[in-house]
């Protein structure tokens, strides 16, 4: 080879390395970068202030989070032990025996992997709901199980095409019936195979979210769903944390279950993927002893609404075991009660979905004079328009969408939605991803309902979205307070909870509602219909008004409770924050959100466009 | 005496094809037989119909006196060598020849296994292998153990697909010795399938030779040599001359045949078939070696011109082409008679009359 055509090798191979390096780096550099500020010290997302492995122990401590990776893994445990014994016969006989429609069938076991998931998670609960299953635990590990199968059938068969046909004929031929020669030849050979399967099942059942949060019900809170309900109040770095944990697991699962599969396992794959399963097995069995015998009372709310310690301080009083179920928006929470297979004994609702949840006949009626602690809420929160007469929902907190911003950014204070249309935001506005708020804030500016129905209005609305578009570095519904604190964007429209405990670690943060007015929402405890435990129930409600709990309820939430008597119980940063309980003529031009029947087809034809 | 396989117009068909015909075939008792035929002939899903792994859809199959038509392969008393010799990859060499030892009707205690395992790797001198697996061997010691493995538990017949058909020429050739030898020494039934005839000569007592799931013709393996019946039999196994002519005039017990090439002598009760009669149309197949090079003006000599010689040591491949244009092979001993013929040159060809086999049409 002469010296030129060293060079020309020398150059691709460099360019191959550059390309192949691109790939890489596009593939996992997010996930590189979440990984590396699981150990930042700092909450904030994009500034390193020096490793930690705070938010580990932060994880580890967290018993919801623990307690949703135990039922993740017991999931995934017998989901990964049914769908294998129920596969392998189903692999072997599709690739062993020639049967009429045998490609019809083949093809059905290829489905449930191309199908959106969304349809099957959607197929499952109408299921369930036919089948009159309660949704819970059993229902997610029957549906993990339906779409491992596939899975399962795929690997086994992939390693049954490997293997000589000849080799059970030979055995048959040395004396060995059909059992005795599957178990001596077949089974070892198919083993890896085998393993394969299950790791990579395990993996799938533990990753999955959609499926899972369409079936999940009492008991039924996997990892996923937890993090996803976490998400919504703040992204912190424990939630970062907690993915890499599930990612090195994942990784190390999926890892194995190639080497499995290309034959290339030793007795040293072997001995880690055993000692792997053996841990994570005593892990997912050996959480708290369940008190089996007590009635169970399953509460259904957002992610950190709840503190640990109130649930444990209601169970002790009332010798009962409390369930905790999260869900991360109020349409899923409606999805899950339609199914009409969930049994939750309360649920906590926003305002609008109240009125949703009425006429759809969902909700209890509830009985107030059970209530001895009812005095205790503010009446300015009694009686509001989706729920005159509180017969069905009792106020559980509540807050303002408003904006946030940061004062050593901006020129001068904001006061105004028109505040926001300045073009020197230009890329440095955040806005929440939803179409309603969005008109929201431009309604509000020409003194108009942000219930406006009027399609002329909303024309103009649209009109003045439109023109802030330009400014808008993110429509991000989850991590605006994140965005607020790193200095990403200065100026964002935001719920104020969250506003408010980031605005708690950094003074240059001011959270205010607009002079037009915003959205104000409410939170409330309702009682679904067929709840099992309905004086367990209106006992739960009634310790929540306590003046206590309900302080420790908003120092962990960060919205502003209605109960009058927790003022005394709360640190004076919550109760003299006026972004968490803001003066009562700030709140004079905000309005409740309500459902807009048709006319929300207006609004979302516009906000289409405008996305586009 | 019954023979120990009796096969009675058995038929198979696949889809779109009867891959065994209504062949009838007896097995007799410490007999080398061999199926041959090119690929598809039916020779492997006959051999599969004796194991038992295919059913027939018409026929039976009987071993000695019992019909073993509906006996599924784990009870039947053969055992097989695999085409791939189909070894379990995750047993050592002395467990998979425990196999079969360990099932079948005989129990046999644990001292008596370890002594047939001990022995049946003896007889294919692999004694010190016990413990290998089968992927640390190499294919002729592969192949032994397959061997082994079937013969261990003792069967009456040994059915072998192919056995030799992964293993280089020379490997091959010594192990078609050793197992022409295993079979004397075990004195049970082989029955051996192969496409390869000068394996299929070698090796057998019996040659049934298959072609579209039925049998073409069956006898010794000189039977099959020296008196092919059909075109077919004469062109697949070994190498053969055929020409074409009718019979011009029949002298006592030979014929004079007009060809296109001259007139070729026949005998006229040549292969056993319906005598002769003068204009008969007839096709005469001569064998290579049985040719010699003549003056053109003999009697019974053809003529040809060389084309080339393909020299071989010990013996020299001539192509020769006769006047009507077809291509002869001759080959000649290289015993000393000078034959360096260049190409081009005329020649005279001519053979015994005996040596001139007569096909059917």
């Amino acid at each position: 080879m002469s010296a030129a055509e060293s060079v020309g090798t020398g150059k691709r191979a460099f360019g191959a390395w550059l390309g192949i390096g691109a790939v890489y780096a596009y593939l996992y550099l997010p996930i590189l970068i979440l990984v590396v500020f699981s150990f930042n010290a700092s909450r904030q997302m994009a500034v390193w202030s020096g490793f930690s492995l705070d938010w580990y122990a932060k994880a580890w401590q967290d018993d919801a989070v623990i307690q949703s990776l135990r039922t993740s893994l017991f999931v995934a445990f017998l989901s990964t032990v049914f769908s294998v014994a129920l596969g392998t016969p189903a692999a072997i006989a599709l690739g062993r025996h020639r049967f009429r429609g045998r490609g019809l069938v083949d093809g059905l076991f290829y489905l449930p992997v191309v199908i959106p998931e969304i349809v099957l998670g959607f197929a499952s609960v109408v299921f369930f709901g036919l089948a009159g299953w309660k949704l819970g635990f059993w229902s997610v590990v029957v549906a993990h199980v339906a779409f491992s199968i596939s899975y399962v059938v795929f690997t086994v068969r992939a390693r049954l095409s490997m293997l000589d046909p000849k080799l059970e004929e030979a055995a048959a031929d040395l004396g060995a019936p059909p059992i005795d020669a599957f178990v001596r030849v077949t089974l070892p050979l198919l083993a890896p195979g085998l393993v394969s399967a299950a790791l990579l099942v395990f993996t799938i059942s533990l990753d999955d979210y959609v499926v899972t949060s369409f079936v999940a019900g009492s008991g039924g809170t996997t990892l996923p769903l937890q993090i996803y309900s976490m998400v919504r109040t703040g992204v912190t770095p424990e939630i970062n944390a907690i993915s890499t944990i599930l990612l090195l697991a994942t990784f190390v699962l999926v890892l194995l279950s190639q080497r499995y599969e290309t034959g290339v396992a030793g007795r040293g794959t072997s001995a880690i993927a055993a000692s792997v399963v053996i841990a994570l097995g005593v892990f997912s069995i050996g959480g708290p002893v369940r008190d089996a015998g007590k009635r169970e009372l399953s509460v259904y709310i957002w992610s950190q609404y709840l503190p640990d310690e109130l649930v444990a301080e209601f169970e002790a009083r009332y010798g009962v075991r409390v369930n905790v179920e999260l869900y991360d928006s109020n349409e899923a929470m409606l999805a899950k009660l339609q199914t009409g297979v969930a049994s939750y004994d309360i649920v906590v609702p926003s305002d609008y979905m109240i009125e949703v949840l009425r006429q759809n006949d969902l909700l209890e009626e509830i009985d107030t004079r059970r209530l001895t602690n009812l005095d205790n809420l503010n009446p300015r929160f009694l009686g509001l328009p989706f729920d005159p007469e509180n017969r069905y929902s009792i106020p559980y907190g509540w807050g303002t969408r408003g904006i946030g911003y940061r004062k050593d950014l901006v020129a001068k204070p904001i006061e105004s939605w028109a505040d926001l249309w300045d073009p020197a935001l230009r890329d440095r506005l955040g806005m929440l991803n939803d179409a309603r708020e969005n008109f929201a804030a431009a309604l509000k500016r020409e003194g108009k309902s942000l219930n406006s129905t009027d399609e002329a209005e909303i024309a103009r609305a649209a009109g003045l979205v439109e023109e802030l578009k330009p400014l808008v570095r993110t429509f991000e519904s989850d991590t605006f307070a994140e965005n607020l604190l790193a200095g990403e964007v200065w100026v964002t429209q935001g719920y104020s909870g969250q506003i408010a405990r980031v605005a708690l670690e950094d003074p240059n943060i001011v959270y205010v509602i607009p002079k037009e007015g915003c959205t104000l929402f409410v939170d409330s405890m309702c009682i679904p219909k067929g709840a099992p435990n309905e004086d367990l129930a209106h006992l739960f409600i009634d310790f929540v008004l306590e003046g206590r709990s309900a302080a420790r309820i908003t120092e962990v939430m960060g919205f502003a409770t209605p109960n009058r008597a927790s003022l005394e119980f709360l640190p004076p940063e919550y109760r003299d924050n006026p972004a968490i309980f803001p003066p009562d003529k700030a709140l004079d031009n905000c309005e409740f959100m309500t459902d807009l029947g048709e006319a929300m087809e207006i609004y979302d034809r516009f906000w289409t466009r405008i996305k586009s | 005496m019954a023979a120990v396989v009796a096969v009675q117009s058995v038929t198979k068909r696949f889809p779109g094809i009867a891959a065994v015909d209504g062949v009838s075939l007896d097995i007799e008792d410490g007999q080398f037989v061999t199926l041959l035929g090119p690929s598809g002939c039916g020779k492997t899903t006959l051999l599969r119909l004796i194991a038992g792994f295919e059913r027939p859809d018409e026929g039976r199959v009987l071993f000695g006196e019992a019909d073993v038509t509906d006996v599924a392969p784990h009870e039947r008393d053969v055992h097989t060598v695999f085409q791939q010799y189909a070894l379990f990859p995750h047993l050592s060499v002395a467990d998979n020849v425990a196999f079969g030892l360990r099932r079948g009707r005989v129990r046999r205690s644990r001292d008596e296994i370890a002594r047939l395992v001990r022995e049946a790797l003896e007889l294919v001198r692999l004694t010190g292998f016990e413990d290998r697996m089968p992927a640390q061997l190499s294919g002729g010691q592969q192949q032994r153990v397959a061997i082994a493995r079937a013969v261990a538990p003792g069967p009456r017949i040994l059915l072998l697909d192919e056995p030799l058909g992964a293993l280089d020429r020379k490997l091959r050739e010594a192990m078609q010795l050793e197992l022409k030898q295993l079979q004397r020494r075990l004195g049970i039934s082989f029955v051996f399938v192969t496409h390869d005839q000068d394996e299929a000569l070698a090796m057998s007592d019996v040659v049934v030779v298959m072609k579209d799931g039925r049998i073409e013709q069956m006898g010794t393996p000189s039977e099959i040599y020296e008196h092919p019946r059909t075109r077919f039999i004469a062109e697949f196994v070994g190498v053969t001359n055929v020409i074409e002519g009718s019979v011009e005039s029949i002298d006592g017990s030979t014929a004079s045949v007009r060809t296109p090439a001259g007139l070729v002598p026949l005998s006229a009760r040549a292969n056993g078939g319906p005598a002769l009669a003068t204009g008969d149309r007839v096709t005469v197949a001569v064998r290579p070696e049985k040719i010699r090079f003549a003056d053109l003006d003999g009697a019974g000599v053809i003529a040809g011109r060389v084309e080339d010689a393909r020299y071989l040591g010990d013996v020299t491949h001539w192509r020769v082409r006769l006047v009507d244009g077809s291509a002869w092979t001759v080959f000649a001993q290289n015993d000393g008679t000078p034959e360096a013929l260049a190409p081009g040159t005329e020649v005279g060809l001519v053979w015994d009359t005996g040596h001139g086999v007569r096909l059917e049409p």
